[in-house]
């Protein structure tokens, strides 16, 4: 049996396709390639396959990592070869490895992940701000309280809470790239520490006094650091 | 013909020394205190205008673009004013801008120039007919939004000045566009005047649930470039992505289209009430899923007609499209619509919104009929020239090509032929041999769920059963059977080509193939070996049935489906639905015993001649269902057994036995509802749910309605009403309203008897199926008497007129 990870991007129209629909994706993406995948034993077989980290609807990436299990003799420059012909535009597979099969799975692992924010060109009161100074002030804070919301409790309501994320937030700096402000952020992610870049999003615009709806910003996320 | 009235004559104009330039004019309006509103309506007048005018100038016209931008910028200056076009006048006319001051003069109620030649004036004006508010939205929406106005006050004569009015304000816009060698909207969009759907949908895909339904990109979808195609067109479900998605005669005939090479089909679905807002405030047009091009740009739009209940989502289509929703507001610059599907046999509620309906099977009559569209197009002949050839066509019916005259009582005296080439009657499309068409191997998988999520392979069409309150079970007449083999390629190349790992058989009756063992003797290993689990829906539920459910389901005994229809013997006999009690508890027997633990009952409430006995019948069913579980599994497990009953209320629909027949009445329907609940209520184990009421009305009156209901469509659109299918959308005050509005009465349609010798609103339509044949099954059903199946002996519906049908007396022949 071998254990092989996908390197992936995804842009274009398809960052709008979710986390469970990327996943009934590759299920079928591996069937059409004649991957057959292990599954688990059980009353409701799945395939064992996993992605090492989610990605939010609406984010792009230029480092996607899915992983999966199987007995098939195959090499791995085989199965990028058979994946790379049947994605849908916008997902680019870009390499595949070779895991060991024991130890943990690479969601597991997940120790940080960093990110672009995209700012638009243009927006009220952006023009004034001095987008250097603003991040090393940023940075500066000894804490960066935000609301955040819980996950939903029994009776399905969720509540607000405060959390300081400047302790989880590695790396802040913001310059100017195509005409457009592009923040670059590393932050905590996985199971034991987690920070979205919709919390960082949320704080530096009211730290800067900017109301840039969200729509008017893309994410895309540029890197997975994995515990060593 | 209006006069124009001229404040400066010729050599006024010839002495004026200059114009007002852009910055002039905004200063006049400043000064002149004009309302924002009218500003941003000036400033997108003149946009048009002047880029209509500049490319007519590329062309050899020599228009004084200084005097469009002039006169179109300050047009409304005085648009508060009485008279605004006399004040405006005036304040051009002091500060000698005479040209400017004739142009504001005259810009109300000018007609544009027939003589060939093009002025100023015309543009300025055109520019005021193609701009609503300050959005361009073309000239057919903008004379629909006029004609409306007038419809409103209802003054005949007012209506027909105006409709005269448009025909000329469309004949000039064509010769612009003959001279400039494109549409004013093609132009538009190059001018960025239009705005591409694309710059924007970016930040509202962010803003929408689910925002993959509208990207496009789909695994098998098809991408032509749409400049490079003869034909473009759209094929519209009328309800959402999910829904639509999972349809699969979208899918034969996108297939079959997209083969063309000259053609390029794209999908169109109803966007969901957050899209939808969002494109009506920013003011973006439906496109299609494909290129995202506005579907207004399309050459045809093709609706499919599942339920009535989708009717006010086709006109919310058109209408976010900037389509009018009339077809005779529909003259030029518009797709030509049209709609099939199983509710085209009666077109008559929609005969004033669609152009061209296509009845019967869709996969031969479709390619015809767009490839002569492709011709025609090819040579510039207009709507009406086309539609004279497409009615010779078998299958396709020109509603505007007839109508129909009624009788004081409001029934239909005759209906009358308007084009004399039309034919008398309509015939069906039939395609005769199920294995030359073309069954999709290579389906569109969706990105998002949709409802089913399945490769769909269909074994045949038709249905023996003669069930008399079915529909499908009389139109899609005769049985045509695709072949084993070929159904077993198609099974295996589709789940090739999606990856789904569920695979299901399409038909009307699963096992009534006549091949059914063999070809589930094949496919049912080959599912195993990869993976995929195979679904067959209702199944009769025999021993062969049984063994494979066992297989098939190994872990997944969750429900089995009953469909006994009716409570007692007698109605059963009735409706014709062959099926006894000893059926039913047998299944039920062996169904519990194979380990089921939740068995579904299906039934329909309001049948023809239903007593308080049927639905006793019903509940006695249901009881004893509990009563045999108890028996067979005394002390273990009964615990979690459960028994589903749904009633559904029952819907006459067109050729069916029953399309004379009155539906029951609201509170019939809400009167036996209750009666069973009470009765139901004691039994433990059962659980009772019934069908709404309201929307079984409103579906009885569309399925058997006439052509007036066109108005009340309209109407209960205008009140809001969309998505009637869905619960949580139904409006049923704005459907009230719409029929309080335009005096029709629901009820006339839906719970009223027709004697057979009325003239039905659908009777142009030939659906092979004899009425003598209907007539005779329903005097059947009034004495409980039951046809067999055909496959015993031929029953003579009629449909061997006019094609071979193989399965009447089926039986007999296989056994000699």
């Amino acid at each position: 049996m071998a254990r092989f990870v996908i390197d992936y991007k995804k842009y274009g129209y398809i960052k709008y396709t979710s986390h469970l629909d990327m996943l009934r994706l590759f299920k079928r993406a591996f069937k059409r390639a004649g991957i057959e995948l292990e599954y688990s034993n059980g009353f409701n077989p799945h395939p064992k396959m996993g992605f090492a980290l989610p990605l939010s609807l609406g984010y792009e990436s230029l480092c996607e990592m899915v992983e999966f299990e199987t007995e098939q003799k195959i090499t791995k420059e085989e199965v990028a070869e058979r994946l790379k012909k049947i994605m849908p535009e916008g997902l680019e597979i870009t390499g595949c490895r070779i895991l060991p099969t024991e130890g943990k799975s690479l969601a597991a692992l997940v120790d940080k992940a960093s990110y672009e924010i995209i700012l638009p060109s243009d927006f009220e009161g952006m023009a004034e701000c001095d987008f250097a100074g603003l991040s090393e002030n940023f940075m500066r804070q000894n804490e960066i309280i935000v609301m955040k919301l819980s996950k939903k409790d029994k009776r399905g309501r969720r509540t607000e809470k405060p959390l300081d994320i400047r302790r989880m937030l590695h790396s802040f700096e913001i310059s100017s790239k195509g005409g457009h402000q592009v923040i670059s952020m590393t932050a905590d992610c996985g199971s034991n520490s987690n920070l979205s870049p919709e919390l960082v999003i949320q704080a530096f615009l009211k730290f800067a006094k900017l109301e840039i709806p969200r729509h008017e910003i893309d994410v895309k996320r540029i890197g997975i650091e994995f515990v060593k | 013909m209006f006069e124009e009235i001229n404040v400066y004559d010729e050599n006024q104009i010839k002495l004026q020394k200059s114009h007002p330039t852009r910055s002039e004019c905004l200063k006049l309006l400043e000064d002149y205190k004009t309302p924002e509103h009218v500003k941003r309506h000036c400033f997108s007048v003149t946009a048009v205008a002047y880029a209509v005018g500049r490319e007519l100038n590329k062309n050899g016209w020599n228009l004084n673009l200084e005097v469009i931008e002039g006169a179109g910028l300050i047009h409304d200056i005085a648009r508060v004013d009485d008279k605004h076009w006399e004040v405006g006048a005036r304040i051009a006319g002091e500060l000698g801008y005479y040209h400017e001051a004739n142009i504001i003069m005259n810009h109300m109620f000018h007609d544009f120039s027939t003589d060939g030649g093009i002025t100023e004036l015309d543009l300025v004006c055109l520019g005021d007919r193609v701009v609503k508010e300050d959005r361009f939205v073309g000239l057919p929406a903008r004379m629909e939004y006029i004609k409306n106005k007038a419809r409103a006050f209802g003054n005949a004569e007012n209506l027909k000045r105006i409709e005269e009015k448009a025909r000329d304000a469309f004949a000039f816009a064509q010769k612009i566009e003959s001279i400039i060698g494109m549409s004013i909207r093609q132009l538009m969009k190059r001018e960025g005047i239009v705005k591409n759907v694309t710059e924007k949908l970016d930040s509202m895909l962010k803003k929408v649930e689910k925002p993959a339904r509208y990207t496009g990109g789909e695994l098998n979808s098809v991408v032509k470039n749409p400049a490079e195609a003869e034909l473009h067109m759209g094929f519209a479900f009328p309800d959402t992505y999910e829904i639509g998605m999972s349809y699969m005669g979208m899918q034969i005939l996108y297939n079959l289209l997209n083969k063309e090479e000259n053609i390029y089909c794209e999908r169109i679905f109803s966007p969901n009430s957050d899209m939808e807002k969002l494109l009506r405030e920013e003011e973006v047009e439906l496109f299609t899923i494909e290129t995202k091009t506005p579907i207004s740009e399309l050459d045809i739009i093709g609706f499919t007609l599942q339920y009535e209940m989708s009717y006010t989502n086709i006109l919310n289509i058109l209408d976010l499209g900037n389509i009018p929703l009339r077809s005779e507001d529909r003259e030029t610059d518009c797709p030509l619509i049209v709609a099939g599907g199983p509710c085209a046999y009666n077109p008559e509620p929609l005969a004033d919104i669609i152009d061209v309906f296509q009845i019967g099977d869709g996969e031969e009559l479709m390619i015809e009929f767009a490839q002569m569209y492709a011709d025609a197009k090819r040579e510039g002949i207009t709507k009406r020239e086309f539609l004279e050839r497409a009615c010779k066509l078998k299958g396709i019916y020109v509603p505007s090509f007839y109508k129909p005259v009624y009788n004081e009582d409001g029934t239909i005296r005759e209906i009358i032929k308007l084009y004399e080439g039309a034919p008398d009657r309509v015939e069906r499309a039939l395609v005769e041999d199920l294995n030359k068409a073309e069954f999709p191997t290579k389906p569109i998988v969706p990105f998002v769920e949709t409802v089913h999520d399945r490769s769909v392979v269909e074994t045949f069409r038709g249905c023996t059963r003669g069930c008399r309150f079915c529909q499908a079970g009389m139109i899609y007449r005769p049985v045509r059977e695709r072949s084993k083999e070929e159904i077993i390629r198609i099974c295996k190349e589709q789940l090739a080509n999606t990856g789904h790992d569920e695979l299901t058989l399409l038909s009307l009756s699963t096992s009534d193939y006549s091949q059914f063992e063999p070809l589930v003797g094949v496919l049912m290993p080959y599912c195993k070996n990869h993976n995929v689990s195979l679904s067959l829906p209702s199944l009769r539920l025999d021993n062969f049935s049984f063994k494979v459910l066992q297989e098939i389901q190994e872990y997944r005994k969750s429900g089995l489906t009953f469909a006994p229809e009716a409570g007692t013997q007698r109605l059963r006999d009735v409706i014709n639905k062959n099926i006894t009690e000893k059926d039913i508890f047998d299944a039920v027997e062996q169904a519990i015993e194979l380990g089921w633990t939740h068995i579904k009952l299906y039934f329909m409430i309001g049948h023809p001649y239903e007593t308080y006995e049927d639905l006793d019948g019903i509940a006695d069913i249901a009881s004893r269902v509990i009563a045999i579980n108890k028996r067979l599994r005394a002390g273990g497990g009964a615990g979690r057994f459960s028994v589903t009953v749904s009633a559904s209320n029952f819907v006459p629909k067109p050729f069916t036995p029953f399309q004379w027949a009155p539906q029951d009445t609201a509170e019939s329907f809400v009167e036996k509802h209750n009666y069973l609940s009470s009765k139901l209520k004691p039994v433990k184990g059962v659980i009772f749910n019934y069908h709404d009421t309201e929307t079984s009305g409103l579906e009885a009156v569309f399925a058997r309605g006439d052509r007036r209901l066109g108005e009340v469509l309209i109407s209960a659109f205008h009140n809001g009403c969309k998505f009637d299918s869905w619960t949580e959308h139904f409006n049923f005050e704005g459907w009230k309203k719409a029929f309080e509005e335009t005096g029709i009465d629901p009820l006339f349609y839906s719970c009223r008897e027709r004697s057979y010798d009325e003239v039905l609103p659908w009777s142009l339509i030939d659906g092979y199926i004899s009425e003598e044949f209907l007539k005779s099954e329903n005097e059947k059903a009034k004495k409980a008497i039951t046809t067999p199946d055909c496959r015993h002996y031929c029953v003579g519906c009629g449909m061997n007129r006019h094609t071979t049908c193989t399965m009447g007396g089926y039986y007999g022949k296989i056994r000699d």
